[in-house]
């Protein structure tokens, strides 16, 4: 019989990060700057601004030479990068950072140096194969990985780009160059945290990025009219906006409390980062094709930013292997192995 | 940000065991049993034993006939009578009225009826909608007209779940018909024992049974007439906002009508699991293969978990509605994934999940119209979260 706290409250340090971080990103990660970074997705001076803010060193623990913030800070974070599209691989760094940081290894320590100079890195979800699109890795110096039962990290990035819907920086990595860092139980320990970290905050993304398809899809539906009215007091319009609002209001509240327990009570989280990613996905994809058909026409022309968030939300919900292999991976948590039996 | 577990004092632990042990007892399986073959929706004895020990309105305060519990014992209350499958839906909405009748009736009225709702002996229902109003309560047409220190009321009041265990009528009818339709209206506390007062039966596709309230000129006192003479809509409100879980500034508590819907899926789902752990998967290749093995089965309840997690976390009016959405979405793939022997009803021998598929099934669609549709909470949160502007064409 146990009670937990259910409070979803920003602190005010959390909301003086989100403000600072808001104003650089309207002056810095605009439409027009989002529209020129295509198609490798990589403004390198807004990535400039962003380091100078310390938003990857600010994830990294003390020890370690960053500022100690937990996943839930970078929830915040990436949140607002989702808003404004904002062409920099952030949390591919936050999570590649951490990962080296809990790691005994000359090679991880160079790394992580490079990191909190100011080099890009990231962190393959997949296994490493001739076709494995590593986010970010088409302009990350330095990827870390799994490969078969270690972790490993490679620096001779980037890797060559693989031209993709999302203008994303997806990356051919090959996993050639890599050194072994740590093997056995303790990579997979950490393979694992850094998997959950990237599905928290991608999640945290998407929930972004689905936002500002609807709060530019509401306003839209606010100024238009047709037939005599503004086009928002027609229920066929407000309905699936009002859908829209509440899938993101479910996945932003599933995706801080698994970033809580990530922090807190890691022995806890059961599923939870999963139902939150997957949760975002779905919420993400369907503001923006909610996005798209509440401005009609003009929501399918490139004019439109819809399409911005269309495309994007796509490629975040389909890195991990998209919602069949994400399906999987829950079910293996909520019922264990096929075949294991209790 | 915070959801570490509470720390509770020896005191309150105690007293989560006593309220376990004190449904554990009463929340018999006659009781369950008389609730699915009867759907009313309450149980006299037990909402009596939780009267006697203020739990009713556990946050009253004693003298009121209340608990004065604080907010977590009361929770400890709620989650466990929710625990226990017990019929919920009156002990819940007689709750609601107080909330006006406290604020607008006379000193009088308080005095006749708080107390014995607080002690389970006055249970009162809601007099809101009518065979021709569905969620638009403004366009009520029960009449009250003035007769001296009475008012005579004539008219049918629909969908007044638990009337039948009532003492009380917590009742919208319209006072000035010229007026604007939602500025001609009063709020009566009508006493059920009145005479030209008539209850009938309703019965419903989830089993619950609910009422039509028949008023053939029907004498009230003026004493029960709840705030101003066509003020009724600010009256009706203040409970409304409660179950529409809008007045809770703790989003958590606030989608108490939700977590009910999605209690009823839990309960499918975590018989489904059990269903595909147990049986065999004749497609399996060995006779160790069992349906939880099966990636398609494996998906389909995952993705049903997923739902209850969302639901789970939805505040407010958005958890009423993916409550709602999920459960009809999910009652129906969990059906599919049992097959044809879902459609055995409860009480055959050979019913998987003891007939839980059909009454989720059947249950299901009324979690989108009970208290307000999803429609309108639509609107609600497209017009109050969103700013949008009002839909069209309403009054």
């Amino acid at each position: 019989m146990t009670l937990r706290r259910e409070d979803f409250s920003l602190s005010d340090e959390q909301k003086g990060l989100r403000r600072a971080l808001d104003e650089l990103l309207a002056k810095h990660s605009t439409s027009e700057v989002v529209r020129a970074a295509e198609p490798t997705g990589f403004d390198p001076t807004l990535w400039r601004h962003v380091t100078e803010m310390r938003l990857v060193a600010m994830a990294v623990p003390e020890a370690a030479g960053g500022d100690g913030a937990g996943i839930v800070d970078m929830a915040i974070v990436a949140e607002s990068l989702g808003r404004r599209a904002a062409p920099v691989p952030v949390i591919e760094s936050v999570v590649a950072g951490r990962a080296l940081a809990g790691i005994d290894s000359d090679a991880a320590r160079d790394a992580l140096a490079q990191l909190l100079s100011g080099a890009v890195g990231t962190y393959a979800l997949g296994p490493v194969g001739p076709t494995q699109l590593v986010p970010a890795a088409a302009v990350a110096s330095v990827v870390v990985g799994r490969q078969a039962d270690a972790v490993v990290v490679d620096t001779s990035g980037p890797f060559r780009h693989v031209i993709n819907m999302g203008s994303a920086p997806l990356g051919e990595w090959t996993g050639d160059a890599a050194v072994t860092i740590v093997a056995g139980d303790d990579a997979a320990a950490i393979d694992h945290a850094a998997q959950t970290e990237w599905r928290i905050l991608a999640a945290a993304t998407m929930v972004g990025l689905g936002q500002s398809a609807l709060d530019q899809a509401v306003q839209y539906a606010k100024d238009r009219s047709a037939f005599g009215v503004p086009i928002g007091s027609f229920q066929a319009v407000a309905h699936p906006l009002a859908d829209v609002a509440t899938l993101l209001a479910t996945a932003r509240r599933l995706t801080h409390r698994a970033a809580w327990f990530h922090d807190n009570e890691p022995e806890a989280i059961e599923t939870q980062a999963t139902f939150a990613y997957l949760a975002a996905c779905q919420a993400a994809l369907r503001a923006g094709e909610v996005g798209i058909h509440t401005e009609g026409g003009v929501g399918f022309t490139l004019e439109s930013d819809q399409q911005v968030y269309y495309r994007r939300a796509r490629t975040w919900a389909s890195l991990t292997g998209g919602r069949r292999a994400e399906t999987a991976r829950l079910a293996a948590g909520l019922y264990g192995p096929v075949g294991g039996r209790p | 940000m915070n959801f570490a577990t509470i720390d509770l004092d020896a005191d309150t632990v105690a007293f989560w065991a006593e309220v376990r042990a004190f449904f554990d007892e009463h929340v018999t399986d006659e009781v369950l049993e008389n609730e699915r073959m009867h759907g009313g929706g309450f149980d006299e004895g037990l909402h009596l034993a939780m009267g006697q020990r203020g739990w009713v309105a556990p946050r009253w305060a004693p003298e009121d006939g209340g608990a004065g519990l604080d907010g977590r014992k009361a929770s400890i209350i709620s989650r466990e009578l929710g625990r226990s499958g017990a019929p919920t839906i009156l002990t819940t909405t007689t709750l609601l009225p107080p909330v006006a009748i406290r604020m607008f009736a006379n000193d009088e009225v308080k005095a006749e009826v708080l107390p014995k709702v607080a002690d389970g002996t006055v249970r009162v229902c809601l007099g809101y909608t009518e065979p021709d109003c569905g969620s638009d309560l403004a366009a009520v047409r029960t009449r009250a007209e003035r007769d001296g220190d009475e008012w005579l009321i004539n008219g049918t009041k629909m969908f007044t779940t638990g009337a039948q265990f009532c003492q009380y009528c917590f009742l919208l009818a319209r006072t000035d018909p010229e007026l604007p339709k939602h500025k001609g209206l009063t709020v009566f506390l009508v006493p059920l024992d009145l005479p030209g007062i008539e209850i009938r039966p309703v019965e419903t596709l989830g089993g619950e049974r609910t009422n039509f309230v028949y008023l053939e000129d029907v004498r009230v006192a003026d004493k029960y007439r709840l705030g101003a003479v066509n003020d009724g809509w600010n009256v009706v409100s203040a409970p409304l906002k409660q179950e529409h879980g809008m007045g809770d500034s703790d989003g958590a508590s606030g989608n108490a009508a939700g977590s009910l819907y999605t209690r009823n899926l839990a309960r499918f789902y975590e018989a489904a699991v059990e269903w595909a752990k147990q049986t065999a998967d004749p497609d399996g290749g060995s006779t160790d293969a069992r349906q939880i093995d099966r990636a398609d089965v494996r998906a389909d309840l995952a993705t049903v978990a997923l739902g209850i997690a969302m639901a789970t976390a939805a505040p407010g009016p958005h958890g009423r509605n993916l409550a709602a959405d999920l459960i009809i979405r999910d009652a129906t793939v969990l059906f599919d994934l049992i097959g044809p022997t879902a459609l055995i009803s409860h009480g055959q021998p050979d019913a998987p999940l003891n007939g839980l598929a059909d009454y989720v099934f059947r249950y299901a669609p009324g979690t989108a119209i009970y208290g307000g549709t999803t429609d309108i909470h639509r609107n609600m949160i497209a017009e109050q979260f969103l700013g949008l502007p009002r839909s069209t064409p309403r009054g």
